[in-house]
């Protein structure tokens, strides 16, 4: 089962986008998946431990999450594979 | 309805898009909207600050899907013959050019009505995001009341 890890399974892939970005510039790209951590709830939950500032941010309101390109809930599971997304309000145009 | 949507780094030449949209022999109105780098901007604790720089992040994929959704919806209530959505990303300076909305339509009422439409949903619902560096310092640019007015209003 050892090679499964390579990148390819029981992983997931994290992306933050605008100042969620900048607060997560030392924060993993990708994290083993675990049955445990399996909402985008559990993902903000287990950040505390590790980058306290970006999961305050993630707990403020107005953060949106999408689960493979879809919008999501904090309470969606979500499959091994996964890339979760961490946005802010939106500022373009 | 012939639409085009760019997410690019490089610039846009406005008389370009403006005649690839042109050719409809109904069409009688074409609308073009341009949003340009201002140098100054006000952040949360002070006005009037000079730029150098603004840089634009954007969600690849999901934003040209969004822009696709927006651009349904305002063909749902205009009789529209074309939409041009052109999104620049990446770093640009005071005067550059940001974004170009064009719409075509047979009359004008359709055309300025479907152009703003899609900027106020564009600039809440499009997954991009500014920041502006003054002072070699960045500063990531909030999201504004009056653009979700602006948005709710449709």
């Amino acid at each position: 089962m050892a090679n499964l890890a390579n990148g390819l399974a029981n992983m997931i892939k994290l992306t933050f986008f605008g100042a969620l970005s900048d607060l997560a510039a030392s924060a993993p790209e990708e994290i083993e998946y675990d049955k445990s951590i399996n909402t985008p709830d559990a993902i903000r939950q287990w950040l505390r431990e590790s980058h306290s500032d970006l999961a305050d941010e993630l707990y403020q309101q107005y953060i949106l999450v999408a689960i493979n390109d879809t919008l999501s809930d904090w309470q969606t599971e979500f499959d091994d594979g996964s890339h979760l997304v961490f946005m802010p309000p939106v500022t373009g145009g | 309805m012939h639409r085009q949507i760019r997410i690019q780094t490089d610039d846009f030449n406005l008389a370009d898009e403006y005649q690839a949209i042109r050719n409809n022999n109904h069409t009688g109105a074409i609308v073009t909207f341009t949003g340009l780098v201002r140098e100054l901007e006000n952040l949360e604790d002070k006005q009037n600050n000079s730029i150098d720089a603004l840089t634009l992040q954007h969600y690849p994929g999901m934003t040209e899907k969004l822009l696709g959704e927006i651009i349904d919806e305002a063909e749902q209530r205009w009789p529209l013959h074309a939409v041009t959505v052109i999104h620049r990303v990446g770093k640009l300076l005071p005067t550059d050019q940001i974004v170009l909305v064009a719409t075509a339509s047979a009359h004008r009422n359709a055309a300025f009505k479907a152009a703003e439409f899609i900027m106020d949903y564009l600039k809440t619902r499009a997954t991009l995001w500014k920041k502006v560096t003054i002072n070699n310092e960045d500063h990531w640019i909030e999201q504004k009341e009056s653009d979700r007015i602006h948005s709710s209003r449709w």
